[in-house]
C-alpha cells in the first residue's frame, strides 16, 4: 500500500518537474542569463577566499587545501539543497501572491507539491563549484596523507548532513513565512550569512559565535564539525556522530514547524 | 434546510474565522516592540456561519467585498483552518483530512488560474490526471466529453498564457472536474468575462449540476449568475449569514415595491415624484403614505411616462390603475418587479 | 539654481519620511548585516599576520570593516531607485513622471538621497554601533578629519545613487535589470573594497579599482576616516566622478525620453 503510494509520488514528481522544466525552456535566454549569474555569483565567494588564502597562507592550522575541502563539502550540500528545494528558496512569492492556495487544494502534502513545482537547474553551478573545489583539494590531501581509506565515505556523509541541514534551516525559514509573510530578509540572516560564515573554519570565530553556527544557525554542524576530525584539526571521532544525531532532529523540528504553520496560513486577499 | 432525504454534501456549523493582524507602530522603537510584544488586533472575517448543502444542490453565495465569502470558501476547501466551528465535506473535515477532501472536490478561483501558464493547455490536463490518479480510460472519456461540451478542442495546443479570459476559464473549470469530484466550489467564475463567455460558462455549469449531479457552491457579484443558475442563495455580510433560502422567498422577504409604468396621452403640469394617489378625501396628511394605494416615483414629461410604486401584498394592479385614472388617459401599462440586484442592495443596506 | 536646491530639500525630506516605516524586516536585515560584519572582521583577524600588511594592522583592518559595514547602508545597500524605475517603465507610469516640469534625474536623486540618509541613520549606525564594540573603533581626533570624511561619504552616496540610476534607466531599452543589477553589485563588491582593502587585489586590478568610481563607495571614505589617505585629491576625484556620472545620467535620460516619444509610451 505504502509502496504503491511511493510509486505514484515518484511518477507525479517526475511529471511535475518535467513540466516546470519545459515551462522554463520557453524563456531560454532568461534561463541562460540566470545560470550565468548564479555561476559567477558563486565563483565570487570562492575567489575571495582563494585570493585571501593565497596571499596570507594557512589560517589557524588549516591549509588552503583543507579549506578548499571544507568549502567543497558545504558547497555541495548547499548545491543539493538549491537543486531540489529551489521553491523553498523563493517561498516568499507563494506567501505574497497567495499561490500557496493552489497547493492546498491538491491531494498531496503541500511540501511535496511545492518542491515538485520546480528544481533549481539554473543553480547547478553551486554543485559544480563544490565538486571542482573537492577535485582540486583531494589529490593534495591524499598525497600529504591527511585523508585516505574510509575518509571518502565520511566526506560524502558530511555532504549529506550539510544538505539536510540546509533543508532543515531553509524549511524552518520558509515556515516562518506562514506568520510573517515576508521572509527574504530572514533568509539572508538564517541562510546566506551563516552559509558564508561556515565556508571558513569556525576556529577563526570566538567560541560563542562558533556555538551560534552549530546550534541556533546550525549550518556549521554539517561540514565543519565532521571535517575537523577527518582532516585532523583537533576533533574527535565523536564529531562524526554529532551531525548524525542532530540532522534528523533538525529536519523533524523544521517539519513540525511547517505543519504548525500550514494550519496557521492566512492566505491573502481577505 | 436539506431537502427530503438527500445526503449532506457540505455542512458548516458555527463557522468562525478570526484573523490576527499585527499593529504596526512607526519608528525603530515601535518595530522592536512589535517584534517582541507582538501587539495584534483581531479582525472577524466569518462570524458563526451555519448551513447544510444537500447533494446535487446548486447554491449561490453572495455578499459585498470583504463580507467573508472567500474566507468561507477557503475554509470549506481546506485552505484555511477555522478559528472555531466545524466543517464537513462528504463527511470529512477539510482541516483534518485535507488530502482526502481534495481528492473529492473541485475548486476554481476566477482570479487565479491553476493551469500551467507556459505549457499547452492539454499538458495541464495530463498533469492533473496524474496528480489525481485518474485511470487512463476515465481520462480518455473525460477528454472526449469535455472537449466537445466546452469547445476545448480549438485551443488544446495553445499555451495557457495566450488563451482569452473566456477560454482560460472554461479550461480551468474542466481542469477542476478531471477527477470527477462530487462537489465543486467556484469563486467568481464569471469575473471579467464578456456576455457571450458568461453565457457559455453558465450553460456548462447547469449541465454539470443537472446531468452529473455535482453539488455546486458558487460565489459571484453578478446577480444574473444567481438568477440563471441557483435555486438556493445564501447572503453574507460582515461575516454573518443574512439570508438562506430560495430565490423567490428572498425577493418576497424583501417586500420591495413593484413599479407600474404608465404612458399617458398628456401629463398635467405640476405632477412630481413623491405625490400620492388613491387616498380617500379627508385623510390626515401625516398618515397619507400608509393609506395610499401608490406613490409616484418618477415623471418623464418628454416621454409622457409616470412610474408608480406600490406594495403587491396590499394593493392589486387594477386598484392602482383605478387610482391612476385621475392622471389622465392611459395609453400603455407595464409592470416591473424588483429583481435580485435591488433585493440584495436592499438586504445589505 | 535656487529652485533646484529648494526642490532638493523638499524631495529629500519626502524620501526620508517615506522610509520612516521601520518594519521588523529592516530589523532582521540589520542583524544579518551585523553577522556579515562579524564574519569579515574575524576572517581578517585570522589571516592578518602579526606585523600587519601595508598600512593595515589587525586592529586597523577591523575598524576598516566596521566603517564599511556602516557606510554601505548609505552608498550601496537598501536603495530602491532601480526597482522603482523598472516598475515605472513596465507600468507605463514613467511617461507621467517624465512629463513633470522638473529634471527627472534631479528628482530621483533628491528623493533617493533622503531615503539613504534615513537608511544610514537607522540601519547603518546601529550596525556600526554593535560592530564598533568589537572592532574598538577609534573616532578621529581632529575635527577636520571628521569634516572631510563626511564630505567624502556625501560624495560617495551621490556616486552610488547615480550608478543605480544608470542601471534603472537601462530598463527603457531592456525592460529588465537583473543582469545589470548583478554587474553593478559585483563591481561594488570587487572594486569598492567593502569587505577587503583594495591592496589585497592583484596589482593591476588594484589600480583599476582605485581609479574607478566604486572605490568612493567604501574604500576612500574609510581611508579618510582612518587618516590613511590625503583627503584633498580623493575629494577632487570623487567630485569629478560625480560630475561625469551626472552628465552621463542626464544624457541617458534625454535618450530615454526621445525613445519614449518615438514609441509613444
Amino acid at each position: 500500500m505504502t509502496s504503491v503510494r511511493l510509486g505514484r509520488a515518484a511518477r507525479v514528481y517526475r511529471i511535475l518537474v518535467s513540466a516546470s522544466l519545459r515551462g522554463k525552456m520557453q524563456y531560454r535566454l532568461d534561463f541562460l542569463g540566470s545560470t550565468l549569474i548564479q555561476t559567477l555569483m558563486g565563483a565570487e565567494g570562492m575567489l575571495f577566499i582563494g585570493a585571501v588564502l593565497w596571499r596570507f597562507g594557512p589560517v589557524m592550522g588549516w591549509s588552503i587545501f583543507d579549506i578548499a575541502m571544507l568549502y567543497a563539502v558545504s558547497r555541495m550540500g548547499n548545491g543539493v539543497y538549491m537543486l531540489l528545494c529551489n521553491e523553498l528558496d523563493r517561498f516568499e512569492l507563494y506567501m505574497v501572491n497567495g499561490d500557496f492556495d493552489t497547493l492546498l487544494i491538491r491531494p498531496w502534502p503541500t511540501l511535496f507539491t511545492l518542491l515538485a513545482r520546480g528544481v533549481g537547474i539554473d543553480r547547478l553551478a553551486f554543485l559544480a563549484q563544490g565538486i571542482a573545489a573537492a577535485a582540486l583539494a583531494a589529490p593534495r590531501l591524499v598525497a600529504t596523507g591527511v585523508i585516505g581509506g574510509w575518509d571518502a565515505v565520511w566526506l560524502l556523509a558530511s555532504v549529506a548532513w550539510s544538505a539536510l541541514l540546509y533543508f532543515a534551516v531553509g524549511l524552518a525559514t520558509a515556515a516562518a513565512g506562514f506568520w510573517i509573510v515576508r521572509i527574504d530578509e530572514l533568509q539572508v540572516f538564517t541562510m546566506n550569512a551563516p552559509s558564508t560564515a561556515t565556508s571558513y573554519p569556525l576556529d577563526i570565530y570566538p567560541s560563542w559565535l562558533r556555538w551560534v553556527f552549530v546550534t541556533l544557525l546550525p549550518l556549521g554542524l554539517g561540514a565543519y564539525v565532521p571535517l575537523r576530525f577527518i582532516l585532523d584539526k583537533g576533533g574527535t571521532a565523536l564529531d562524526l556522530l554529532w551531525p548524525a544525531l542532530a540532522c534528523p532532529v533538525a529536519v523533524w523540528a523544521a517539519l513540525t514547524l511547517w505543519k504548525t504553520g500550514e494550519a496557521h496560513y492566512t492566505s491573502t486577499g481577505t | 434546510m436539506s431537502s427530503m432525504g438527500a445526503a449532506t454534501a457540505v455542512m458548516a456549523d458555527g463557522l468562525r474565522k478570526v484573523y490576527c493582524v499585527g499593529v504596526r507602530k512607526p519608528g525603530l522603537w515601535g518595530s522592536v516592540r512589535q517584534l517582541v510584544a507582538g501587539e495584534t488586533r483581531d479582525v472577524i472575517a466569518v462570524d458563526g456561519v451555519s448551513f447544510d448543502i444537500s447533494q446535487g444542490e446548486f447554491v449561490g453565495y453572495i455578499g459585498p467585498n470583504g463580507a467573508g465569502k472567500s474566507t468561507t470558501v477557503k475554509m470549506l476547501t481546506g485552505i484555511l483552518h477555522p478559528t472555531s466551528g466545524h466543517v464537513e465535506v462528504n463527511g470529512l473535515s477539510p482541516a483534518h483530512a485535507r488530502q482526502q477532501v481534495a481528492q473529492q472536490i473541485g475548486v476554481v478561483f476566477g482570479q487565479r488560474t491553476q493551469l500551467w501558464w507556459d505549457l499547452p493547455t492539454i499538458d495541464s490536463f495530463e498533469i492533473l490526471a496524474a496528480m489525481y490518479d485518474v485511470a487512463p480510460a476515465d481520462y480518455r472519456r473525460f477528454m472526449g466529453e469535455f472537449t466537445d461540451m466546452l469547445g476545448l478542442g480549438e485551443f488544446l495546443d495553445t499555451p495557457v498564457r495566450r488563451l482569452s479570459l473566456g477560454q482560460r476559464m472554461r479550461a480551468d473549470i474542466a481542469a477542476a472536474l478531471i477527477h470527477a469530484p462530487r462537489v465543486l466550489f467556484l469563486d467568481e467564475p464569471t469575473i471579467g468575462l464578456d456576455v457571450m463567455a458568461k453565457a457559455q460558462v453558465r450553460g456548462f455549469l447547469t449541465r454539470v449540476n443537472r446531468d452529473r449531479g455535482v453539488t455546486i457552491l458558487l460565489t459571484t457579484h453578478d446577480m444574473r449568475d444567481i438568477e440563471e443558475l441557483c435555486e438556493r442563495v445564501m447572503v453574507i455580510n460582515h461575516g454573518k449569514l443574512m439570508f438562506d433560502g430560495n430565490l423567490e422567498s428572498l425577493i418576497a422577504s424583501a417586500g420591495l415595491p413593484t413599479t407600474m409604468r404608465l404612458r399617458l396621452s398628456s401629463i398635467a403640469p405640476g405632477l412630481a415624484a413623491g405625490q400620492v394617489l388613491g387616498k380617500t378625501p379627508g385623510d390626515a396628511p401625516e398618515c397619507a403614505k400608509e393609506e395610499a394605494l401608490c406613490v409616484i416615483t418618477a415623471v418623464d414629461y418628454s416621454a409622457r411616462a409616470v412610474d408608480l410604486a406600490f406594495d403587491r401584498r396590499k394593493t392589486s394592479a387594477p386598484q392602482v390603475l383605478w387610482a391612476a385614472r385621475e392622471l389622465g388617459e392611459v395609453r400603455d401599462v407595464s409592470l416591473i418587479e424588483a429583481g435580485m440586484e435591488e433585493t440584495v442592495k436592499w438586504l445589505l443596506a | 539654481m535656487h529652485a533646484a536646491v529648494k526642490q532638493w530639500r523638499v524631495l529629500a525630506g519626502k524620501g526620508f519620511a517615506q522610509s520612516l516605516q521601520y518594519s521588523a524586516s529592516h530589523l532582521v536585515n540589520t542583524m544579518a548585516s551585523v553577522v556579515f560584519g562579524l564574519i569579515y572582521i574575524y576572517v581578517w583577524r585570522a589571516v592578518t599576520p602579526e606585523s600587519g600588511f601595508g598600512a593595515y594592522s589587525s586592529s586597523v583592518i577591523a575598524q576598516y570593516i566596521c566603517i564599511n559595514q556602516t557606510t554601505a547602508w548609505f552608498t550601496q545597500f537598501g536603495m530602491k531607485i532601480r526597482q522603482r524605475m523598472v516598475q515605472s517603465v513596465r507600468s507605463g507610469r514613467i511617461a507621467v513622471e517624465l512629463a513633470r516640469p522638473m529634471d527627472f534625474f534631479w528628482y530621483n536623486m533628491s528623493f533617493e538621497y533622503g531615503g539613504q540618509v534615513y537608511s544610514f541613520m537607522f540601519r547603518g549606525l546601529p550596525v556600526g554601533l554593535v560592530l564598533s564594540l568589537l572592532a574598538q573603533l577609534r573616532p578621529p581626533e581632529s575635527a577636520s578629519t571628521w569634516l572631510v570624511a563626511v564630505a567624502s561619504l556625501a560624495v560617495g552616496g551621490y556616486i552610488g545613487i547615480s550608478l543605480n540610476y544608470l542601471v534603472g534607466i537601462s530598463s527603457f531599452w531592456t525592460n529588465e535589470i537583473r543582469t545589470l543589477s548583478w554587474v553593478l553589485f559585483s563591481m561594488e563588491a570587487l572594486l569598492g573594497g567593502l569587505s577587503m582593502p583594495l591592496e589585497v587585489l592583484p596589482r593591476p586590478l588594484e589600480l583599476v579599482a582605485k581609479a574607478s568610481p566604486f572605490a568612493h563607495l567604501a574604500y576612500y571614505p574609510a581611508r579618510i576616516y582612518l587618516e590613511l589617505s590625503e583627503p584633498a585629491p580623493i575629494l577632487a576625484a570623487g567630485i569629478a566622478w560625480a560630475a561625469v556620472l551626472t552628465i552621463v545620467a542626464r544624457r541617458a535620460t534625454s535618450r530615454a525620453r526621445r525613445r519614449l516619444e518615438v514609441q509613444g509610451g
